[in-house]
C-alpha cells in the first residue's frame, strides 16, 4: 500500500473518532448541565456555562480570539465546535477533512463507505444553524451514530490488510489522546467534589459517558462512584475497548501486524513508541499513577506525550520516508 | 597548451533541503583540437555518479543526494591540452556562391542549428546585425561576412558580466545594450542563423583572456576579465567545418579557450541544474581557478 | 402486408447535399435480387432518415445491411417506454460506477457520465478482420519508424521525410536519441480512429500514440449492455472484450528488464484526482491489480526507481504512464512540473525500468507526420497500406498553404498537436469571425497546421428524444504491442450527440455506444 494512500486512511479514522468525540464531549456537558444546577461546582461565570468542554478541548485560546466577548454558552459552543467551517476544531471542519482524506483514496475504500462518509459530510454542511443551537441533542446523537456505522461499514469493507490495520491505529491513537485528555481535563474537579463530600456522580458520569464508559463502569464497580476508581477504569481496564490501555494496546497490536516483521528481528520506529507507552502503563501499578506532587495530572501528560510521539513514530515509519538522520531516535529519548 | 581547471559550484539554502537530482554538463569534451588527461567530479554529500553522453555528444554527469543537507558542494578537476587551430585564412576560403548551393542542404542536416530555439528565438532585431547576404557577391568569402556579424554584436554590447542573469531573454540584451558572454553569445548566434549559418552555443574555460591593463574588452572599466567560465560560438562553414568564434572578443577562439558543451543555445549546455525537495532557498557561489600546466615529458 | 411508409431519406437533406434518390421499394414479396424480403418497417424506426450520408445500419432506407437484421427485429419491434427503461437502466448503472470525466472549460460541473447510447454498433466478422490487418500493419510501422528516427535515421538519410518536419515537430525528444527502449519498442498501446466516408470506406483519421484513453468506456458499456440489455445479446455471437486489462497486463510485463524476473511490479502513474480521465486510470489499475501511483509517490535513487510504500521502498519495472513527456521528469524535462518522478528519464535511459509508452512517441501522432505514414508503411514493410487515410495538406509546405488558404470555408483545419478535438475548425460550420482566426493561425505557424477535406462521416442510429436518429459516428479500436499485437474486438464507436454534429469528443458533446464484433 502506498505510504500517501495508509497516511490518508490513517487520517480520516483519526478525524472521524476525533469529530465523534467533540460531539460527544459536548452532548454529554449539555445534559450534566440539565441536572446540575450551574455553581454547586464552582464553576464560573453563569453566563459561561460550556466554558469547561472548551477548555477539555484545548480551544479556550481559539475561542476567545475568534468569538472575542462573546460567552461560552450553549449557542457559542455550538457554533465553535459544530458549525464553524473556518477553524479546523469544529466538526464540520474535522469531517470535511476526513472527507478529503476519504476522496483521496475514493477508490481504495468501499463504494458504500464513501457514499456514506460523503452524505454524512454533506448532511452538516446543510445543518440548519438556529435549529442546532436550540436543540443540539438530536444532531449530537446523529453525529455519534452516523460515524459509528462508518466504522461498521469501515469493518465490513476495507480489506483486513494494511488498510485497515491503519485505520485502526489512527482510530485508537485517537481514542487514548482524547480519553486522556477528558480525564485531565476534568480530574481536579471531580477530586474537588469527592473531597469536599459531595456526591460523585454526576460529574463522574458525566466523565465516564462522554467516553461511553458508564455502564461498563456500572458493571464493574457496583458501589458509590469515587474518583479514583473512575479515573483508574478509564486508564487501566483492560477488558473495555475505550479505556487509554486498551486503545494503546490496540495500537501496538495494529502497528506489529503492519510490519508483520518476524520475532526478534529489529522493529520499526513505530513499534518502539508503543512498546514504550505500553510499558509504562502496563508496569504502572495503579497507585503509581498517582502519586507525586501533581500525581495523576504528570502521569496523564505522560501518556498524551507518549501519544505525540507514537503519531510521530508512525509517520516515520510508514509514511515519511525520511532520510536516516532525519529521524527521531526513540533509542534515546527518556 | 595544457591546462588544469578546477571548478567548484557551492549551493547553500536557508533550511534543509533533500532528495536532491542534479545533472552536470562539465567535463571538457574530447575533440580533434583537444585532449582530456583527466577529468575528476565529486559532490559533498557523497553521491555515486553516473554519467552518458547526450544527442549532443556532451558528457553528462548525473547524482542524486538524498540525506539532509545544507549545503550542496560540486568539485569538478580536469586537465585538458588544445592544438593550435587552424589559422582563420582556411576560413576565407569559404565563397559566398559556395555557400549558396549548400544553403539547402545545411537547412536539413543542421536544422536544430538554424532553427530558432528557446533563448535564441526569431527576432527582427537580427537583421540589423548580419549583412544582407543577397546583396553579397558569389566570390566573397563567407567569413567576411561573419566577422562583419560578430564586429556588430561586439560593437552593439557592452560587456558586463554583472548585468544579466541566466534566464534574462536575448530581447531584454539587446534593450539593455550589456551583457555577458553568454548574452554576446546568444546575439551572435541569432546574427548568423539570420545569414542562414548553422551555429552552435559552446561553453567552456577561457584563459587570462583578458591581463591585468591589457587585452580588456572595450566598455568595460579597463578592470582584467575575470571570469574563467566563458561561452562563445561555433559557426559551420561548409568544407571547413565548425570554426570556433568568441564574439565577446570579437575573434576567432585560440589556445586560450577549453571547450566543456556545445548546444543549441544555453538551455542544452547549463552546468549545473537540479531539482530538490525542501524549502530552503537556495543560493549559488561559483569558484573557477585555472592554471596553465607544463607539458609532460611522459606519454599519456 | 402494412403500407410501407414512405421512404426515408428524402425530406430532410443534408446541408449541402441532395438527397440521393434511396428510396426503398415497396417489397411485397422478393427482392430482385433474391435477398430475404425487407422485414415491415416497424416501431421506432419509422421515419428513420438515412440522409446523404453512409448509414452503419441501413443499406437503404428500411433495409438494414446483414449484420444488423436481428438488431432491426429486436429493436423495431420495441417500445418507447421499453427502450426508454433500458436507457434509464443504463444511465443509473453508469452513475452507480461512478464511470465519469472532467469537461475543462464548463464551470458549472466537474464531473459528468459520458453520455451512452442504447444502439450498439455492429461490425461484421469481415470488415474486422480487414480493419485488424490494416491497424497492425501501421502500428508496426510506427514502431520501425519510432526506432529509426532515434537511431540510424535511415529514413531521413533517404530523404522519405524531410529533417526538418522530425526535427521541427514538437514532440521530437532529442533526449531520445540513440536511447536504447525494451524490446525496440515504443509504442505499446495506442488508439486510432477510424471512420467512414460516404462510400463506407473506412479511413484512419488519426493515431493516438501517446497516452489514448477510452477503452474504460469500451469495457463498460459492454457489462452495463449485458446487465441491461441482455435479449440484445441472445442471438448474437459478439466477440468479447473483457480480457482487454489481462492483455494489457501482460503486454507490460513483457517489455520488463530482464533483471525484474518473472513477476515484474507494474504500476499506472497518473497526473492525479484532477486529471480528466482520472477514472479511467483507477479503473484500469484495479483491473489489472496493479497499483495506482502520482509522481510523488515515487522516487528515484542512484539509478533505480521506487514506491513510497508503508513497508518501504519497493522497486519498480514498467511504468504504464498517463502523465506527458513534458511533465513526467523535472530533471530533464519541465522543471515546473509537479506530477513527475525527477530523475527518471536517467533511470530509463540505464534499462533499470521500462515506461510504456516510450518517451518520445509524440512525433509519431504529429497530424504533419500523420500525411507521411503510407510512406512509412512502404519504406518499412515494403507493402501497400491496407487501411486508406484521409487527404491532408500540410500547411508548411508554401503551395499546400496556399491551397488550403484559398479554400478555408471547404475544408477541417487541425493544429497538428492538439487532441480531444480542439485545435480545429470546420469550415462549412465555422463563421467568417472564425475562418479569420484561422487564416492568421495558419501564416503565423505554419507548420503546425493541416488541411483536411470535410468527410461526410457516417451515420449510425441513435436514441434522442424517445426516437431513432442519425448520428455521426467514428470508431477507435485499441492496440496493444505486447509480444504480439493483440486488439481489442471493435473499440470505442463514438458518437456526436448533436444533430449534424461531427465533433465526437468526450469533452465536446459526444457520447459513446457498445461495439460488436461479430463472431462468424
Amino acid at each position: 500500500m502506498l505510504s500517501r494512500i495508509g497516511e490518508s486512511i490513517y487520517w480520516l479514522a483519526r478525524f472521524l473518532e476525533r469529530a465523534k468525540n467533540v460531539a460527544r464531549f459536548l452532548d454529554v456537558h449539555a445534559q450534566l448541565l440539565l441536572e446540575q444546577p450551574w455553581g454547586t461546582l464552582g464553576d464560573g461565570p453563569a453566563n459561561e456555562t460550556f466554558l469547561p468542554v472548551f477548555s477539555l478541548l484545548g480551544e479556550t485560546d481559539e475561542f476567545r480570539a475568534a468569538w472575542p466577548g462573546r460567552p461560552a454558552d450553549r449557542a457559542a459552543a455550538v457554533d465553535h465546535l459544530v458549525l464553524d467551517l473556518d477553524r479546523p476544531s469544529s466538526v464540520r471542519s474535522i469531517v470535511r477533512a476526513a472527507r478529503e482524506n476519504g476522496r483521496a483514496v475514493r477508490d481504495r475504500i468501499s463504494r458504500e463507505m464513501w457514499e456514506e462518509l460523503n452524505t454524512f459530510h454533506h448532511a452538516l454542511v446543510g445543518l440548519e444553524a438556529e435549529a442546532v443551537r436550540e436543540h443540539p441533542h438530536a444532531t449530537l446523537i446523529d453525529i455519534c451514530r452516523r460515524i459509528q456505522r462508518i466504522y461498521g461499514v469501515a469493518e465490513a469493507t476495507l480489506l483486513h490488510d494494511g488498510g485497515f490495520l491503519l485505520f485502526r491505529t489512527g482510530l485508537f491513537l485517537e481514542r487514548a489522546g482524547l480519553t486522556a485528555r477528558l480525564l485531565r481535563g476534568r480530574w481536579f474537579k471531580l477530586q474537588a467534589v469527592e473531597f469536599r463530600g459531595l456526591p460523585v456522580e454526576p460529574l463522574g458520569a458525566a466523565i465516564l459517558k462522554s467516553a461511553s464508559a458508564f455502564e461498563a463502569y456500572r458493571k464493574v464497580h457496583h458501589a458509590r462512584m469515587e474518583a479514583r476508581r473512575v479515573a483508574e477504569f478509564l486508564l487501566f481496564e483492560p477488558a473495555f475497548p475505550r479505556t487509554v490501555r486498551f486503545c494503546l494496546a490496540s495500537v501496538d497490536y495494529a502497528v506489529r501486524g503492519l510490519r508483520r516483521s518476524p520475532p526478534g528481528s529489529s522493529s520499526t520506529i513505530a513499534e518502539r513508541a508503543t512498546g514504550r507507552a505500553l510499558a509504562d502503563l502496563a508496569y504502572a501499578e495503579p497507585g503509581r499513577a498517582f502519586k507525586g506532587q501533581f500525581g495523576l495530572d504528570d502521569f496523564l501528560a505522560r501518556v498524551l506525550d507518549h501519544c505525540d510521539r507514537i503519531g510521530e513514530a508512525i509517520a516515520e515509519s510508514h509514511f515519511l520516508h525520511l532520510p536516516e538522520e532525519m529521524l527521531v531516535d526513540f533509542r534515546s529519548a527518556p | 597548451m595544457r591546462y588544469r581547471v578546477s571548478h567548484t559550484t557551492e549551493y547553500r539554502y536557508d533550511d534543509s533541503v533533500y532528495e536532491s537530482h542534479n545533472e552536470l554538463r562539465l567535463s571538457p569534451l574530447a575533440t580533434p583540437l583537444q585532449r582530456v588527461h583527466r577529468f575528476e567530479v565529486r559532490s559533498e554529500p557523497r553521491a555515486r555518479m553516473f554519467s552518458y553522453h547526450d544527442w549532443l555528444g556532451n558528457v553528462v554527469h548525473y547524482f542524486n543526494v538524498h540525506p539532509i543537507h545544507e549545503r550542496l558542494t560540486i568539485r569538478a578537476e580536469s586537465v585538458v591540452s588544445v592544438s593550435p587551430r587552424p589559422k582563420s585564412d582556411v576560413w576565407r576560403q569559404v565563397a559566398v556562391g559556395d555557400f549558396r548551393r549548400e544553403r539547402d542542404r545545411l537547412r536539413e542536416t543542421y536544422y536544430e542549428f538554424l532553427a530558432p530555439s528557446t533563448r535564441v528565438p526569431a527576432l527582427e532585431a537580427w537583421r540589423d546585425l548580419a549583412p544582407d547576404i543577397d546583396a553579397a557577391g558569389d566570390g566573397e568569402a563567407l567569413y567576411d561576412l561573419v566577422s562583419e556579424a560578430f564586429a556588430r554584436v561586439h560593437a552593439r554590447l557592452a560587456y558586463d558580466r554583472d548585468a544579466t542573469r541566466a534566464d534574462t531573454p536575448v530581447d531584454r540584451v539587446l534593450a539593455l545594450g550589456r551583457g555577458s558572454s553568454k548574452d554576446f553569445s546568444h546575439v551572435l548566434i541569432g546574427a548568423l542563423r539570420g545569414l542562414g549559418v548553422p551555429t552552435r552555443y559552446v561553453s567552456g574555460y577561457g584563459f587570462h583572456l583578458g591581463e591585468p591593463g591589457a587585452e580588456a574588452p572595450p566598455g568595460a572599466s579597463g578592470r582584467p576579465f575575470p571570469f574563467l567560465s566563458h561561452a562563445w560560438v561555433e559557426a559551420f562553414l561548409p568544407g571547413v567545418g565548425w570554426c570556433g568564434i568568441d564574439p565577446t572578443h570579437a575573434r576567432p577562439v585560440d589556445l586560450r579557450y577549453v571547450k566543456v558543451a556545445v548546444g543549441r543555445d544555453y538551455d542544452d549546455v547549463v552546468p549545473v541544474k537540479g531539482v530538490f525537495r525542501g524549502s530552503g532557498r537556495q543560493d549559488l557561489g561559483v569558484f573557477i581557478e585555472m592554471w596553465s600546466v607544463p607539458e609532460r615529458e611522459e606519454v599519456d | 402486408m402494412a403500407a410501407r411508409r414512405k421512404a426515408t431519406g428524402q425530406a430532410q437533406a443534408a446541408a449541402g447535399g441532395a438527397s440521393p434518390a434511396q428510396a426503398a421499394p415497396a417489397a411485397e414479396g422478393p427482392e430482385a435480387g433474391g435477398g430475404p424480403p425487407a422485414p415491415p418497417a416497424t416501431g421506432l424506426f419509422d421515419g428513420y432518415d438515412v440522409g446523404d450520408f453512409f448509414d452503419e445500419f441501413f443499406e437503404a432506407p428500411g433495409r438494414p445491411r446483414p449484420h444488423y437484421r436481428l438488431l432491426f427485429d429486436v429493436l423495431g419491434s420495441m417500445t418507447r417506454d421499453e427502450l426508454d427503461g433500458h436507457k434509464r437502466a443504463a444511465d443509473a448503472a453508469f452513475m452507480g460506477a461512478g464511470i465519469t470525466f472532467a469537461v475543462y472549460g464548463d464551470a458549472r460541473a466537474v464531473e459528468r457520465i459520458f453520455p451512452f447510447d442504447p444502439v450498439p454498433r455492429v461490425l461484421s466478422a469481415r470488415e474486422w478482420e480487414t480493419i485488424e490487418r490494416g491497424l497492425v500493419q501501421r502500428v508496426t510501422a510506427l514502431n520501425l519508424f519510432l526506432h529509426d528516427i532515434y537511431h540510424e535515421q535511415k529514413i531521413l538519410r533517404d530523404r522519405v521525410i524531410p529533417r526538418p518536419l522530425i526535427y521541427g515537430a514538437r514532440f521530437f525528444r532529442r533526449e531520445m536519441l540513440g536511447m536504447d527502449v525494451p524490446r525496440g519498442t515504443y509504442i505499446h498501446i495506442v488508439g486510432t480512429d477510424l471512420v467512414r466516408d460516404r462510400d463506407g470506406r473506412y479511413m484512419v483519421l488519426e493515431d493516438n500514440l501517446r497516452s489514448p484513453s477510452g477503452v474504460s468506456y469500451v469495457l463498460e458499456n459492454r457489462q452495463i449492455m449485458m446487465q441491461t440489455f441482455p435479449r440484445l445479446f441472445a442471438e448474437h455471437r459478439v466477440r468479447p472484450v473483457h480480457h482487454y486489462c489481462q492483455e494489457l497486463l501482460e503486454t507490460l510485463k513483457h517489455v520488463a528488464p530482464a533483471e525484474a524476473g518473472s513477476d515484474p511490479t507494474v504500476v499506472l502513474l497518473t497526473p492525479g484526482l484532477y486529471n480528466s480521465a482520472y477514472f479511467e486510470h483507477t479503473f484500469l489499475a484495479q483491473q489489472m491489480g496493479i497499483e495506482l501511483v502520482e509522481g510523488s509517490d515515487l522516487v528515484v535513487q542512484d539509478l533505480r526507481v521506487f514506491m513510497k510504500t508503508i513497508d518501504g521502498l519497493k522497486p519498480i519495472d514498467v511504468i504504464y504512464r498517463r502523465v506527458d513527456d513534458d511533465f513526467i521528469d523535472p530533471l530533464t524535462f519541465r522543471p515546473d512540473s509537479l506530477l513527475g518522478v525527477p530523475g527518471l528519464i536517467n533511470v530509463f535511459r540505464a534499462g533499470n525500468v521500462a515506461i510504456a509508452n516510450a518517451i518520445g512517441t509524440g512525433v509519431a501522432d504529429d497530424k504533419a507526420i500523420y500525411a507521411y505514414v503510407p510512406e512509412i508503411i512502404r519504406y518499412y514493410l515494403k507493402e501497400d497500406p491496407i487501411l486508406e487515410q484521409v487527404p491532408t495538406w500540410l500547411c508548411e509546405d508554401p503551395k499546400q498553404r496556399q491551397h488550403v488558404l484559398d479554400r478555408l470555408p471547404e475544408l477541417v483545419v487541425k493544429a497538428t498537436n492538439e487532441s480531444g478535438g480542439y485545435g480545429m475548425t470546420i469550415g462549412p460550420h465555422a463563421t467568417r469571425e472564425e475562418l479569420e482566426k484561422t487564416r492568421e493561425r495558419i501564416v503565423a505557424d505554419p507548420r503546425n497546421h493541416i488541411a483536411q477535406p470535410t468527410l461526410a462521416l457516417s451515420r449510425h442510429p441513435t436514441y434522442v428524444d424517445g426516437t431513432f436518429a442519425g448520428r455521426h459516428v467514428d470508431l477507435r479500436p485499441y492496440i496493444l504491442f505486447g509480444e504480439n499485437p493483440t486488439i481489442v474486438p471493435g473499440g470505442l464507436t463514438r458518437v456526436a450527440l448533436r444533430a449534424g454534429s461531427l465533433v465526437v469528443n468526450s469533452s465536446q458533446g459526444g457520447g459513446s455506444k457498445d461495439t460488436w464484433v461479430l463472431a462468424e
